[in-house]
């Protein structure tokens, strides 16, 4: 079974927030490390499908540049990634609407432009994998998505893991976390918590 | 070239948004009235950008830039936007078409009856105005018709044409099977990117809104497949969307299931969408002496054969394309290839499998005279390199494309290195060799000129790198099935996965099917002989039922391609009792076969006797079964939709079946589906289907009305919304009972009514809000559930009891 990589690709900014360097080498990069994520926590993986969230509809349903730039580089990505086929998209809808475009997960008519329902499809998104038989990753360094992999353990059929930049430890909840059998790696780091 | 833009504010809207999608991605669109016209800054490759906009009612815009006047469409194709110049150059630069006669084909479109020229035929519908809707010209054949020759064809000389200022138009050649699930933006991005251009996708729609670039998309068919959230339609669909009903589509398609299937689709998101379409399917006939002839000449000639040799080759064509060969003559791919193999190999005789035979005959020739080491030696034997093939192939079904890019084929030929123990100064075959093999090809351009990945090659200078493809799909079909006939043979537990990467054609499904039932890979020699009950009254054999039941399971998935997987699981039995049959006219007959959870999308089950079978959560979605019968059957759960049906040989004795799931029936030889319950039922009851005879209708609406309503569902099959001023729906809008329908169908919701220019002037454009079978299914008085507006339409013709 493919794993699904669910990215909060606005909140891992590839590069960091000004970087001058290549954004199709750095999403490259973050590819690189999810498939490395997933191998540690799944040994048998041979296949992740990556979803990349972000601010991708303005309020009037239109592209948002931020989207028109990271869909300008998915076909490049590469799709055998450490010997696992990897396919790459943007998630504009979830995965149970996939035809329900969300209009305004970015605002732009705010000062500065905000991002709305991020989490909740990745959260909601999160479960619904889980609840399909789905490995699940979910790759993000917000919190907001801790109660989105509390519930996902709910669903014993399922097996979800967090990917982030953080270490273990530095998450106010990451004890309670382990205790409950959440799986917590960092991106990067070969260590499985 | 398209209509001119009417009305000052919907222009200038236009012309924004247009900058907006030509320019930067970010650039800042500014516009101020300066005297009669609109002065618009934008920026465009980082530079600030400044021109004049006038419009004139009924003249359009024209645009003074830098004190010089052109058209709105010159300025958007313009070198400091588009620059469609340099896109013909690169398109040219990258042509290579091989020797080739155009096939035969014949339209849909009544002012072309004629059987002519493919390559003609699509010029005239591409030149004839598309009127208020998109244009989408669709192309149909089996594989190795010529399609993908004959599009290649039209983008060259689209090109050329362009070059020397012939046409204000081009065409784009654009792949759908290079991307995963046909991603149709993904592979716009990559068509762009091969041709080295600096045009933006983003551009793309603007360009084929204005009819300036037709995009032509070969594999149309596998945008069509149900893959739930990655669903390849979508993304054509939104692309409809944004050409606001104007333009033209090009595609290509293995089957006419796939117009069929196109409407069906579109018609499920045309009341969310705002897209206007109209269907042009244009069929290749085979290749007939005269093309065959044709191209012997070209060949013959290309090659410097002479006189005595080509003598000697077409002997061997006869031979080859004899008996029960003999209709594959029509197949361009066939004729071609063997032509080929003649050239260098004679003595080659088709055996029993064409495909099989070429394939072993072109594999012996590569392992034995070209991969060889600096000793002459070969470096593979022909199973190794067979091996490869396979593992390549599969690969790409598993990428979910028909193109794998350098890293992964480097992966996979170090992988059947490893399997296959060869030692290491013998592998791997450079990557950089890969695509010199026989059967497969560069996705870029290569010093062969061969530069085609089925259909498209691009120049170098891509970022995409060196890809590797199949020379053509029936090859790639040949291997792949090699492969998934391995892993069902191993109980392969990720079955269900294999089945779940795209819509199975037809020609790989037959593959799969043959290797199956043969107990072997195809083009071995049958191991065990099919125990599918072939005699009259023999139970099914247990390797059909072990099948049968390994198909369901892999259709249980929860997850959430489960219908493509049961789609692909359908495909796959109907492609093994296809083999069953055989080609013979003869009946033959499955007995007590127990079917469950799949889907048979399209097709025909000629010659097939189901007998004693059971049916469970099966749907069969415009099955032919004109030349097919259901014998003492069982069914729960079993869903006909548009089946076609012959009541003077159709027989659907099946014990279970429920009118409610089945929506409309076609009747061999008529003018389609029907849909109305009565007829539906009074049709099924004809072929022998145990279903309850109807009460009689209480107050019956008027046949006429009913017929009408009919023709109309039927005309969106190749259009929506229709127009009215359409001239081949004459008969429909020029009925004196027209206004009162017209009247009862927007009053009760059933249709609503759009305007939009069409041929300058406004028409009325009607969009349906209901599918057919739940229109239809309002004609009876209370017979079947419907929905309150579907109801009261009805109602309001029905005459008092």
């Amino acid at each position: 079974m493919p794993g699904l990589a669910l990215v909060d690709y606005d909140n891992l900014r590839p590069g960091g927030t000004r970087s001058a360097g290549d954004p199709l080498a750095d999403t490259a990069l973050l590819v690189e490390s999810v498939v490395s994520g997933f191998q540690a926590v799944f040994a048998e993986v041979r296949e992740v499908e990556v979803r990349f969230y972000g601010g991708w509809t303005d309020e009037e349903g239109e592209e948002s540049p931020a989207a028109k730039n990271l869909v300008a580089i998915l076909p490049f990505l590469g799709d055998r990634v450490r010997g696992v086929t990897v396919r790459a998209a943007l998630a504009p809808a979830m995965l149970t609407f996939p035809d329900l475009v969300l209009r305004g997960t970015v605002r732009l008519r705010t000062r500065p432009p905000r991002q709305k329902m991020v989490d909740g499809m990745i959260g909601c998104d999160a479960l619904a994998a889980v609840r399909s038989t789905r490995r699940v990753g979910v790759i993000s360094d917000d919190d907001d998505l801790v109660p989105a992999l509390l519930a996902a353990r709910a669903f014993p059929e399922g097996s979800a893991f967090w990917l982030r930049t953080r270490d273990f430890g530095a998450g106010l909840n990451d004890a309670s976390l382990c205790e409950r059998a959440v799986r917590i790696r960092t991106l990067g780091k070969p260590s499985d918590v | 070239m398209s209509e001119p833009l009417s009305g000052r504010d919907s222009w200038l809207s236009r012309v924004r948004r247009d900058l907006r999608s030509l320019g930067d991605p970010v650039a800042l669109v500014e516009m101020t009235e300066v005297e009669s016209a609109f002065r618009v800054k934008w920026t465009f490759a980082g530079e600030e950008r400044e021109a004049d906009f006038d419009y004139c009612p009924g003249r359009g815009v024209t645009v003074k830039q830098n004190g010089c006047v052109r058209s709105y469409d010159a300025f958007l194709a313009g070198e400091d936007l588009a620059d469609l110049r340099s896109v013909a150059r690169a398109i040219r630069r990258s042509s290579g078409l091989p020797v080739f006669a155009d096939p035969r084909a014949e339209s849909g479109d009544s002012r072309f009856p004629e059987t002519r020229s493919a390559v003609g035929l699509v010029t005239d519908l591409l030149e004839n105005p598309p009127g208020a809707a998109t244009r989408l010209i669709l192309l149909t054949g089996d594989s190795g018709s010529g399609k993908t020759s004959v599009l290649r064809s039209l983008v060259e000389r689209y090109a050329e044409r362009y070059l020397r200022g012939e046409t204000e138009r081009l065409l784009l050649p654009v792949n759908a099977r290079g991307r995963s699930h046909g991603r149709l933006r993904e592979s716009f991005i990559v068509a762009l990117d091969d041709l080295g251009v600096s045009l933006s996708y983003h551009s793309l729609a603007v360009l084929a809104r204005r009819g300036l670039l037709v995009p032509v998309i070969t594999g149309f068919d596998e945008l069509l497949g149900r893959n739930g959230y990655d669903d390849g339609f979508t993304s054509l669909a939104d692309f409809l969307d944004q050409l606001d009903g104007r333009g033209f589509f090009l595609g290509s398609a293995r089957t006419t299931f796939a117009e069929a299937e196109f409407a069906a689709r579109a018609e499920e998101l045309s009341q969310r969408q705002t897209a206007r379409w109209t269907l042009a399917p244009v069929r290749i006939r085979e290749w007939s002496d005269a093309e065959r002839s044709r191209f012997l000449d070209r060949w013959s000639e290309s090659r410097a054969l002479s006189p005595g040799r080509r003598e000697v080759v077409e002997e061997g064509l006869s031979q080859v394309f004899s008996g029960r060969r003999a209709a594959l003559a029509g197949k361009p791919l066939f004729f071609t290839r063997i032509a080929d193999l003649l050239r260098e190999r004679s003595g080659f005789d088709g055996g029993e499998d064409l495909l099989d035979s070429l394939v072993n005959a072109v594999l012996e020739r590569e392992a034995e005279e070209k991969l060889l080491d600096r000793q002459g030696c070969p470096i593979l034997r022909k199973e190794q390199l067979g091996s490869l093939l396979q593992a390549l192939a599969q690969e790409m079904w598993n990428q979910e494309t028909r193109e794998l890019g350098a890293r992964s084929a480097r992966e996979v030929a170090a992988e059947v290195a490893e399997a296959l123990d060869l030692p290491e100064e013998f592998l791997p075959i450079p990557v950089e060799r890969l695509p010199s093999l026989a059967f497969l090809t560069a996705g870029k351009g290569n010093a062969n000129g061969n530069s085609y990945a089925n259909g498209f090659g691009s120049v170098s200078g891509n970022r995409n790198g060196q890809r590797l493809a199949f020379e053509h799909e029936l090859f790639f079909f040949h291997f792949l099935a090699e492969s998934i006939v391995g892993r069902f043979r191993s109980a392969d537990p990720e079955l269900g996965v294999i089945l779940s990467r795209s819509a199975m054609p037809r020609e790989l499904a037959g593959r799969i099917a043959r290797g199956l039932l043969r107990g072997t890979v195809p083009g071995g020699a049958p191991e065990v002989a099919p125990r599918v009950g072939e005699e009259v009254g023999e139970e099914v054999g247990e390797d059909l039922q072990t099948i049968l039941d390994r198909l369901y399971r892999a259709g249980r998935l929860h997850w959430r391609r489960t219908h493509q997987v049961r789609e692909n699981a359908g495909a796959l039995a109907a492609a093994l009792f296809r083999q069953i049959a055989g080609a013979d006219s003869g009946e033959r007959r499955i007995s007590r076969a127990r079917m469950r959870g799949l889907v048979f999308p399209g097709g025909e089950l000629d010659g097939l006797v189901f007998d004693r079978c059971r049916f469970e959560e099966v749907t069969l979605r415009r099955t032919d079964l004109t030349k097919t019968r259901f014998l003492r059957c069982v069914a729960t759960d079993l869903a006909l939709e548009e089946p076609s049906v012959d009541p003077g040989f159709t027989r659907l004795e099946i014990a279970g079946l429920e009118l409610r799931r089945i929506s409309g029936v076609s009747v061999a030889g008529s003018a389609g589906p029907t849909w109305d319950p009565v007829a539906v039922a009074g049709t099924l009851q004809r072929c022998g289907a145990p279903i309850p005879v109807l009460p009689p209708r209480q107050s019956p609406v008027d046949p006429e009305v009913v017929e009408w309503m009919e023709a109309l569902l039927r005309a969106y099959r190749r259009a929506n919304p229709v127009c009215v001023r359409d001239e081949t729906l004459r008969d429909l809008f020029g009925h004196p009972r027209w206004k009162e329908l017209r009247a009862k169908l927007l009053f009760h919701g059933i249709l609503s009514s759009e305007s939009h220019p069409a041929g300058g002037e406004p028409a009325e454009f009607l969009r349906r809000r209901f599918p057919p079978d739940r229109v239809m299914a309002g004609v009876g008085d209370g017979m079947v559930e419907v929905e309150p507006p579907v109801r009261a339409f009805w109602d309001s013709f029905r005459k008092p009891a």
